[in-house]
């Protein structure tokens, strides 16, 4: 038989030399590392922020507490600081079409500005309009043109009453209008005293009446041509007033701003309307109602609201702004991203103006870059529609969600769209990067670039040395104590051991940041001057401790024999497989029961998992391979002529994977040569179907979800774990583990081929083929070979026996 | 000399309102004296009986002031804008007397206008009125109300005009008589500390001229106020009403004169000046 060897300590753990890190606390480390090791993704970004072409936007992807945002987010900073700083937006009142706000593009801080210019006009214009309304000239000349009104009006009212006198008749003021009526020298005759007048003089009177009506009648129908003369005369006069008192202001402003050729516009048009509205500044008695009609229904004076629609809203001002903008949005809802229009309330009802417009996170970005979070931007309804619809128009169109879908149809602004120029970055995994590309036709046109972040490193002295820099780096800006290198190196071989890999080393910064803090604290609680080793390892065990209570659950079970698990003692078709349990970042190895029935049957191997839909389809995949080894080496000269189960026993919440395939076939090979298998061994790795045994995941916890077991019930020296050789460098095993082994009462043997596993567990010889396609005697191969035979001429023989019957 | 004259005492202000803005100028000028005066103020609407009168007449139609159009007159339809009109202005009262923490009394009157003002009258000390009212005839004439009641010349009268406002400068037209000189002090009465009070005097002798201005100097010096006065000629008082004519803010006091030159004056006046004028009746002295 072949003398196997098991694997020795410094086979299962790859230490971290404490002094080949270059420093003895991380204090004494003044770089800062904030990414390496992920040159790919380092790559895509800088190509992603450089290439000027529409599309080219980034999508980072890569598993969660990569770190992926802050380091996309550093290379954008890096990158902005060289940038051109981008421009102010202003939004200002369309005075011809007030629901269709304009914007205009401003040199950055020419935005607040030319605000303040325009507040500064507001002030300044309502002193020298007030003063130019109330000055002698304005006030006798608009005087003048009163009276000139009303005298024209006073005239013929007088001549009518003159002619009215003469007929004896009288003018008076009904509450709704002006009537005539009948007088003597005592007043105004009542109706008795008409009624007893003849009918020729009633005739008369009511002839006369109807005359001065008549007369009436037009002086009437002339007084709205002459108010209107007068109020012409008035407007011009105001427009006059107004273009001396305001024209040095606007001309001032027009002056600073004569490059801008839209500023210009804008000042022109508030000055034109400052002349078209010059009564809203004529002085308003304080603000007292003038007459009981105005008294009661309270209307005010309009020169506020005029006003407020010469103002400017800046809704981008990159005054103090070096560079170009970096936002991050964290939440990137419809209105966050592409911007609102808000509303006040006002008697009841909602209204806006242009001044209510508010930038979206588009906006700020714009002339730089935008970082967005993909989970949270797919969750916020139609928030993606709105990024992609803005990236594919080139220019944000601020409307709400219920003017975009057309749900609503009240009046509302819809403001000039804004040019986008920007470059976006979405940070998510790569299941939405997959299924994005898949299902939205828009999104490879949008999200050219992808940046595929690494999640393990090589573990190199290089990389350890940075490694180590990017630890003191987290230490530093999380500001806690100083870990000395021994901690350090805990870390790192920690790092691989998360990994799984004792040549990789982990590049989720989550855990490594969330580690650092926990170790800062236990070395808090322990009064430790620096971190060391001990409180890396109390962090360790304890976030174990924290999320192993079904583990622990599980061993109890299997300890109580409620769960069967041998490890000791020989059985024939039974072995210890290993599985995997993850429960979030918590993995955790358990033995199983696998066992075998062999039959005769017409060469199928039935997998009970299968059979009861409790087995994946790499779980079958995995048994079809073991059925295919089985019909390659043995069943060439004749049929395959049994029918064998395989069955994970207790198993109740289904099974996938092909890391029990081999142990699946060593539990079939054992019932097929009647030989039995030592229970004081536990098996893990797929084959292939020449016998190859594969590479598994998991490798640690597996063995040490055996040994946990083993070492309860009480470590016997004979208790090992065979696992496929290829797993050897995964190794990065617990320390009571390395221990037992160390001292012999506990083995790990790595196997390349089935062969040598069932010589293993069975104390046989396997045997090789001899020229003859014969295995040696007594060897497992042999044995399952005749026992095949015998079942193949037994079968034969059984339907010989049928025909001859039916015959 | 002066001693046994008095300015004006005010302890009940009347204020007779229509629909009209001169009327609205009074309701505020009356609301300001009754805080200056400590008086109480009552408010009267009156319900023309006139306009009902003339919805019983046949043939009498309204023409609408704005629309020019011709309508039938009804009982029903007079009587309803007569409360329409009511209502503002009895809301308008009390929002500017509770404004001002006035408590303020107001009345719905029916009947001739002229005579129950008249009637009102004898329970006031100062009757307030809109120099015109709704007239059509024009804005700044003196109304026909107004007119009778100021010829009744029973109580001191207030006229204001629209949008006028009681305040300084103050003017009194001076005539020696002991009604001039009660105008004269009221003047006193009305006018701030520092303030100059401005005295016209009408007199065509410069000898008489000089007499009365040499009384009102010592009047001022007894009662330590500045006054500035300037003295005109009859024929030459318009050209003073001309350059004070547009102002808005003040108030003008002038006694109720009787004999024809001084009526003359009296009526420039009322016709030229803007300011609320005071006029103080002879009454007024006793």
């Amino acid at each position: 038989m072949t003398a196997f060897k098991a694997l020795k300590t410094n086979e299962l753990f790859r230490t971290c030399d404490p002094d080949q890190l270059g420093f003895k606390s991380t204090d004494e480390i003044q770089e800062t590392v904030s990414i390496f090791g992920q040159e790919r993704a380092s790559e895509a970004i800088e190509f992603g922020m450089y290439i000027a072409y529409p599309g080219y936007n980034i999508f980072v992807m890569g598993p969660t507490g990569m770190g992926k945002r802050e380091i996309v987010q550093n290379f954008f900073k890096e990158k902005a600081k060289s940038d051109a700083t981008p421009s102010d937006w202003i939004y200002v009142n369309d005075f011809e079409n007030p629901d269709k706000p304009d914007a205009i593009e401003l040199p950055p801080g020419l935005g607040s500005q030319y605000q303040q210019d325009i507040n500064n006009l507001i002030d300044e214009m309502q002193t020298a309009l007030s003063a130019a309304f109330e000055s002698e000239e304005y006030q006798n000349r608009r005087q003048t043109i009163f009276e000139s009104f009303k005298e024209k009006q006073a005239e013929l009212f007088t001549q009518l009453q003159a002619d009215a006198n003469k007929q004896d008749l009288t003018m008076i003021k009904t509450p709704s209008g002006i009537a005539f009526a009948p007088k003597d020298e005592e007043g105004v005759l009542s109706a008795d005293e008409v009624n007893e007048l003849s009918e020729d003089d009633r005739e008369k009177i009511k002839q006369n009446i109807e005359g001065l009506e008549e007369q009436l009648q037009e002086i009437l129908q002339q007084v709205p041509l002459w108010q209107r003369e007068a109020q012409d005369e008035i407007r011009e006069l105001n427009k006059e007033m107004a273009n001396f008192a305001i024209g040095g202001l606007i001309n001032e402003i027009i002056e600073k701003y004569n490059e801008h050729k839209e500023i210009i516009e804008h000042i022109e048009q508030i000055q034109d309307q400052i002349v078209e509205n010059a009564d809203a500044f004529l002085s308003r008695n304080g603000g007292e109602p003038s007459s009981f009609l105005e008294a009661v229904s309270q209307q005010g004076s309009g020169q506020k609201s005029l006003l407020n629609q010469f103002k400017v809203n800046v809704i981008i001002d990159n005054k103090d702004l070096q560079g170009a903008p970096v936002i991050f949005e964290n939440n990137p809802t419809y209105a966050n991203l592409i911007g609102r229009v808000e509303h006040y309330a006002q008697m009841g009802t909602l209204r806006t103006d242009f001044r209510m417009i508010k930038p979206g996170a588009m906006h700020k970005a714009n002339g730089g870059y935008l970082i967005l979070d993909a989970r949270k931007l797919l969750s916020q309804a139609y928030s993606w529609d709105g990024l992609k619809r803005a990236l594919q128009s080139k220019e944000i169109e601020i409307e709400s969600i219920g003017q975009a879908l057309s749900l609503i149809s009240t009046v509302s602004l819809r403001p000039e769209p804004i040019p986008l120029n920007l470059k976006i970055a979405l940070v998510g995994d790569r299941l939405l990067y997959y299924l994005l590309l898949q299902y939205d036709p828009d999104f490879s046109e949008l999200f050219k670039v992808e940046a595929d972040f690494e999640t393990e490193i090589e573990w190199d002295h290089k990389n350890q040395v940075l490694y180590a820099k990017l630890i003191a780096s987290i230490i530093n800006k999380e500001s806690t104590k100083p870990f000395n290198n021994m901690a350090v190196a805990r870390l790192i071989e920690q790092s691989a051991r998360l990994a799984r890999d004792s040549e990789r080393l982990n590049t989720k910064l989550q855990d490594l940041h969330q580690l650092i803090v926990e170790s800062d604290y236990w070395a808090k609680k322990n009064e430790h001057p620096q971190v060391t080793y001990n409180d890396v390892q109390k962090a360790i065990d304890s976030q174990i401790k924290r999320a192993d209570r079904l583990r622990e659950k599980i061993q109890e079970s299997i300890l109580r024999d409620i769960n069967l698990i041998s490890t000791e003692g020989e059985a024939i078709g039974q072995i210890n497989g290993l599985s995997v349990y993850t429960l979030g970042s918590f993995m955790f190895g358990k033995p199983t029961r696998i066992t075998s029935k062999v039959s005769l049957g017409k060469g199928q191997v039935v997998d009970i998992e299968r059979e009861v839909e409790m087995g994946g389809p790499i779980h079958s995949k995995g048994v079809l391979i073991l059925e295919g080894f089985l019909r390659g080496r043995y069943a060439q000269d004749i049929p395959l002529s049994l029918s064998a189960s395989l069955v994970f026993e207790q198993s109740y919440g289904g099974v996938d994977g092909d890391s029990a395939s081999s142990t699946e076939l060593y539990a079939l090979l054992s019932s097929i040569a009647d030989v039995p298998i030592k229970q004081s061994i536990a098996v893990t790795g797929s084959i292939n179907q020449f016998g190859q045994v594969q590479a598994i995941g998991g490798v640690n916890e597996k063995i040490e979800g055996f040994f946990d077991i083993c070492a309860k019930r009480g470590l016997t020296g004979d208790q090992f774990v065979l696992i496929p050789k290829a797993n050897v460098k995964h190794l990065m095993l617990r320390q009571d583990v390395i221990n037992a082994v160390d001292s012999g009462k506990f083995h790990i043997y790595p196997v390349e081929h089935v062969d040598e596993g069932i010589e293993i567990l069975t104390g046989i010889p396997a045997g090789s083929k001899d020229k003859n396609g014969n295995y040696p005697e007594g060897t497992i191969n042999a044995l399952v070979k005749d026992r095949l035979e015998e079942m193949a001429n037994r079968l034969t023989q059984f339907g010989k026996g049928k025909g001859e019957n039916s015959d | 000399m002066t001693d046994d004259i008095h300015p004006i005492c005010v302890e009940r202000i009347l204020v007779s309102l229509d629909s009209s803005s001169h009327s609205f100028s009074a309701l505020k000028a009356a609301v300001e004296l009754a805080h200056h005066y400590n008086a109480s103020l009552k408010g009267v609407f009156i319900h023309d009986s006139k306009l009902l009168n003339l919805a019983n007449m046949p043939f009498i139609r309204e023409i609408g002031e704005y629309t020019a159009i011709t309508r039938e007159i009804s009982t029903d339809g007079i009587t309803r804008g007569m409360v329409v009109q009511s209502r503002w202005i009895t809301q308008t009262f009390y929002k500017l007397t509770n404004q001002t923490g006035l408590h303020g009394e107001f009345e719905i009157l029916h009947g001739n206008i002229h005579k129950i003002i008249d009637q009102e009258a004898d329970n006031c000390d100062l009757l307030i009125i809109g120099k015109t009212g709704t007239n059509p005839l024009g804005k700044h004439r003196l109304g026909s109300t107004a007119r009778l009641v100021f010829k009744e010349g029973k109580k001191p009268l207030l006229l204001v005009e629209e949008n006028d406002q009681l305040g300084h400068p103050i003017f009194v037209l001076f005539d020696d008589s002991p009604v001039g000189w009660v105008s004269l002090e009221t003047g006193r009465d009305l006018m701030d500390t520092g303030e100059n009070l401005n005295i016209l005097i009408n007199e065509d002798s410069a000898e008489n001229s000089r007499n009365v201005q040499k009384k009102i100097r010592s009047w001022a010096i007894e009662k330590q106020i500045n006054i500035a006065f300037q003295v005109y000629k009859t024929d030459s008082f318009e050209r003073f009403l001309d350059k004070i004519y547009q102002l808005k803010i003040g108030l003008f006091i002038m006694p109720y004169l009787i004999g024809d030159i001084k009526q003359s004056l009296i009526e420039k006046s009322l016709n030229k000046i803007s300011l609320p004028i005071l006029l103080i009746q002879q009454q007024a002295c006793d």
